[in-house]
């Protein structure tokens, strides 16, 4: 089991929630994302969102 | 149809000769020589995928310094120097006092490792020299574990010492399963990502969010916060570059330096977790739950006892891989759950009034607070 192979199966995301809705968003990781860091606007009240959570998540490909 | 091959041998054919005889007298004589070459092989082939790792990971460092606009050339020689830097632990013969001398030689090495690649990147930040030290700690390990798998390798063969050859093959599946997981931790700490080791920090670090910090020993911060009556004293490495801290430190400083009679401690940090136990279970339990050299626990558990301080601990059980890769959703997707059982120590074990020092453990690469 190559290490190569195994990472190929993940990929990277990032969950964003807004402070105010609590709606939560989901999208592949940028690079200079970090946890707790200050998001963009809430797609539903355009408050400010925070990032909560960064995760690899198998694919199903 | 073999008649003519079946000439008397008393009374046996010389068929049976053939297939049972000779293979029995060979492998009598030969065998251990025989099982000899087949373990040789099998750790060529595991030393062979360790020189590939240790091969990448030496170009992922070098790749990454390089990407701070320095010339590779310049970098590869400075590198080469840093897989070959070495610590030597203080001798334990009379072991009073050793911890002190085991910090005082471990905060040498970070020191020095920090100034080199400060020298060698003026302009990276704290963070990204973290991460750095970080990425080269990984190629450094897996430079080692490569060493001293060819050392036994060679010894063996050259001694032809069977024992010596079946020990590494033995230990080799667990060596490769490790230098497997320091390779999934170098794209984590070249994109800066949150790995499994870092789950505690981020239980801690969203209970610090919106709230003050302040630096309570090196690369550690502080907040205060309240629940039901108690005032919380949240601590974690500061993040987001890849620090553990120096919780053992920010301990002793708000316990003995700043007065705070705290009554009780509690402590969340990964657990490497059994076979057959799932990624993402909680299991609560007394004691001071961090790993490292010890420094950070001696110094925990002294504070502790000297203070009759409780401790209670938290652990998210995760395997050697998942807690130096990426962090994986069933790991990230228990904060909530772990934020609730601290709630509920919290509630059982102490009163209105107390004070509680809640410690999340673990590498901040990733994750701010």
């Amino acid at each position: 089991m190559g290490s190569l192979e195994k990472r190929s199966r993940f990929l990277v995301f990032t969950v964003e929630e807004c402070n105010f809705c609590h709606l939560k968003t989901k999208r592949a990781f940028q690079l200079g994302d970090y946890i707790y860091k200050e998001g963009g606007e809430c797609t539903k009240c355009k408050g400010k969102t925070k990032i909560t959570m960064i995760y690899s998540e198998k694919t199903e490909s | 149809m073999f008649a003519s091959l079946q000439i008397g041998f008393g009374d046996q054919s010389l068929i049976s000769l053939l297939i049972f005889w000779i293979p029995f007298i060979v492998l009598i004589l030969y065998g251990q020589k025989i099982q000899m070459w087949m373990s040789l092989t099998d750790v060529s082939r595991s030393l062979n995928k360790l020189k590939l790792m240790k091969e990448k990971s030496r170009k992922e460092a070098i790749d990454f310094i390089a990407s701070f606009g320095k010339s590779q050339e310049n970098i590869s020689e400075k590198i080469d120097q840093f897989l070959e830097y070495f610590t030597l632990l203080p001798v334990d013969l009379d072991p009073a006092g050793i911890v002190k001398k085991i910090e005082h030689i471990i905060n040498i090495r970070d020191d020095r490792v920090r100034a080199e690649i400060k020298r060698l990147i003026p302009s990276a930040t704290d963070a990204q020299t973290s991460n750095i030290e970080n990425l080269l700690e990984v190629a450094m390990s897996l430079n080692y574990i490569y060493k001293v798998v060819r050392h036994y390798y060679l010894l063996g063969k050259k001694t032809m010492s069977y024992i010596w050859v079946v020990q590494l093959q033995m230990v080799l599946p667990q060596v490769l399963e490790e230098a497997q997981a320091l390779m999934g931790a170098i794209d984590a700490f070249k994109q800066s990502q949150p790995i499994g080791d870092g789950i505690g920090a981020m239980v801690v670090g969203k209970m610090m969010t919106e709230r003050e910090k302040k630096v309570i020993a090196k690369d550690t911060v502080m907040s205060e916060s309240e629940y039901k009556g108690r005032a919380l004293y949240l601590i974690k490495a500061e993040g987001p570059g890849g620090n553990v801290g120096q919780p053992g430190n920010a301990l002793i400083r708000l316990i003995e330096e700043m007065g705070v009679k705290i009554n009780a401690i509690i402590m969340i940090d990964a657990a490497l977790k059994l076979e057959g136990e799932k990624t993402g279970e909680i299991a609560e339990g007394v004691g001071a739950i961090i790993g490292g050299i010890g420094v950070d626990r001696f110094k925990i558990e002294e504070v502790a006892s000297k203070h009759g301080i409780p401790l209670y601990a938290i652990a998210i059980k995760q395997s050697i891989i998942e807690a130096i890769s990426v962090m994986k959703k069933e790991i990230a997707e228990t904060i909530d759950k772990v934020i609730g059982i601290i709630n509920r120590i919290i509630e059982e074990k102490t009163k209105e009034g107390d004070k509680i020092a809640i410690i999340g453990v673990g590498n901040t690469i990733g994750i701010s607070q």
